[in-house]
């Protein structure tokens, strides 16, 4: 089912393979390029320790969350080494997968220049992290060892073999697709939610076809079993891990995540606050043009694959809205179909553009191309950015209390991960710890302390004056260490 | 749903998604306000500003 005006399968046209060609080198540069240069983040430290004795004893010690994402993690580090760069490349891999899929996608249903715009701008477009205005991460989620970034790419490969399955029909896409969303669930519970559009509107979309609900109840199907089938790692406890994993996102709702959003402080985060994160930490022109793109792909011929997408995109939006517990890097589940979305809209307009006459002289053609151009100077400077991105403040302060001679056991954080950068060490979460044991290095990242009360804080001060420590600042966080 | 979906207006093609995305909204608003604690009130010094704290002889 390709829409009226589609290129399904076409050679490239003049200049295409060139352009392919450099964006594909570019993908390569943003996924790999000084990949462990950024510090180790808290959940990233725990999803690579989770994964490393979940491959060596099918035990999780990260609770909550499903396996598959850890278990690649794990898997990495067994292969290249127990390090940050062994986890982060799962990631990269992932990257350049989502890449070549938006291609794909792109191309088979808008012609060859969509498919490159929208692998080109996934590439190099800036989506960091802010929280409480204080940037938390490098310029793209995804090269973080976090579960979004395999979730992510298993979703954008399940939508294009679902759109494959609604477009031809055919037991093998049905089950590809269900097999790829199934292990998305496996890897973040909540990426689940894109089977019920994928159905819906598959269903809809091919109403009378031949063996429609067989091949229905294969998405589901095949689903389910992707979904399960990591648990198996578990042995005989995998159903108590099953349980846990469906519970686990109610639980965590009435326990809150207390977060600084703007100028106050949460337990729950409100439905905005995804919104209010992609505003911060992208800037409100880069926001601007990802609406301008939105509003095109209204316009668009396209209208099957549209529907399809956006409601395969607002699935996971409006789910992470419904939730109380919002982190910024939860964007990065939709960040591949959201920039499909943009990448036709603009590029069937510029396509307007450049055909001439008076349909190009429209105001949308305009705004489209004006949008484009702004993505595209985004994403060179996110990369000009990438190509001399510096230590992160967590590294050079390991590096200072190294030189000091500070070998700490015990490590008291409101942080990021600190233990990486000291083998043997291990962090000690400042809220759950009484400061009955003494810590060799106590760690306080403003991004999170802001969410405490002040008299929180001046007692872990206090319990660091206590232990003999002195405080240093190094970027944005405060360290207390005592030199030998 | 196919043939349906192609012969809207343009209009009423662009009212429907804007209208299911502001249903879906709105639902977002209703299920999940939120939970305020207060505002963000720093520590003194403040974590990661100037004026480390002293330590104490």
């Amino acid at each position: 089912m390709t829409a009226p005006g589609a290129a399904a399968g076409e050679g490239p046209p003049r200049y295409g393979l060139a352009a392919l060609t450099a964006v594909g080198l570019l993908g390569v540069f943003s996924a790999f390029w000084r990949l462990d240069r950024s510090d180790w983040k808290l959940d990233e430290d725990a999803y690579a320790q989770a994964g490393w004795v979940l491959v060596h004893q099918g035990v999780d010690p990260n609770l909550g969350h499903p396996p598959f994402a850890k278990l690649l993690f794990g898997g990495a580090q067994v292969l290249l080494g127990r390090d940050l760069a062994a986890v982060r490349t799962v990631s990269a891999l992932a990257f350049l997968v989502s890449m070549a899929v938006l291609f794909a996608f792109g191309r088979r249903v808008a012609g060859w220049w969509t498919g490159v715009v929208a692998a080109g701008l996934f590439a190099v477009i800036p989506r960091s992290m802010v929280v409480g205005g204080w940037s938390v991460a490098d310029l793209r989620i995804d090269r973080y060892g976090l579960l979004e970034a395999v979730a992510g790419t298993l979703v954008l490969v399940g939508l294009w073999l679902g759109w494959r399955w609604v477009a031809s029909g055919g037991w093998r896409w049905a089950a590809a697709a269900g097999a790829a969303l199934g292990l998305a669930g496996a890897s973040k519970l909540n990426a689940l939610v894109v089977l019920v559009p994928v159905l819906v509107i598959g269903v809809a979309y091919a109403w009378g076809r031949r063996r429609l609900a067989a091949e229905a109840a294969t998405v589901a199907g095949t689903a389910v079993v992707a979904f399960l089938l990591p648990f198996a790692v578990f042995g005989r406890r995998a159903f108590d891990q099953i349980d846990q994993t469906l519970r686990f996102p109610a639980d965590r709702a009435k326990g809150g995540h207390l977060l600084v959003l703007g100028s106050d402080v949460y337990v729950r985060s409100p439905w905005w606050a995804h919104l209010k994160y992609q505003l911060d930490a992208d800037g409100p022109l880069l926001v601007a043009a990802l609406l301008v793109g939105l509003g095109c792909v209204l316009l668009s011929r396209r209208r099957l694959v549209v529907v399809y997408l956006l409601g395969a995109t607002l699935s996971l939006v409006i789910s992470a809205m419904a939730s109380p517990v919002a982190l910024p890097h939860y964007r990065a589940i939709w960040t591949a179909p959201l920039v499909l979305l943009v990448a036709i809209g603009l590029t069937e307009q510029v396509q307007r553009l450049v055909a001439g006459g008076r349909s190009g002289r429209a105001p949308a053609p305009v705004l489209a191309a004006v949008a484009l151009a702004v993505l595209a100077g985004s994403g060179l400077v996110a990369t000009a950015q990438l190509a001399t991105l510096p230590a992160g403040d967590y590294r050079q302060m390991a590096a200072e209390a190294r030189a000091d001679g500070v070998e700490p056991q015990r490590i008291l954080i409101y942080s990021e991960a600190v233990a990486p950068y000291f083998p043997g060490a291990v962090d000690a979460l400042a809220p759950f710890d009484d400061g009955q044991t003494p810590a060799q290095l106590v760690v306080l990242d403003p991004s999170l302390s802001d969410a405490v009360a002040p008299e929180t804080v001046a007692q872990w001060r206090d319990w660091a004056r206590g232990w003999g420590l002195q405080p240093h600042r190094i970027g944005r966080l405060e360290a207390w260490w005592a030199a030998p | 749903m196919v043939r349906w979906i192609q012969g809207l207006s343009q209009a009423a093609y662009a009212g429907i998604v804007v209208a299911v995305v502001v249903a879906l909204l709105l639902l977002a608003v209703l299920v999940n306000p939120g939970e305020r604690v207060g505002p963000v009130r720093p520590a003194d010094p403040p974590v990661g500003g100037p004026g480390l704290p002293a330590t104490r002889l």
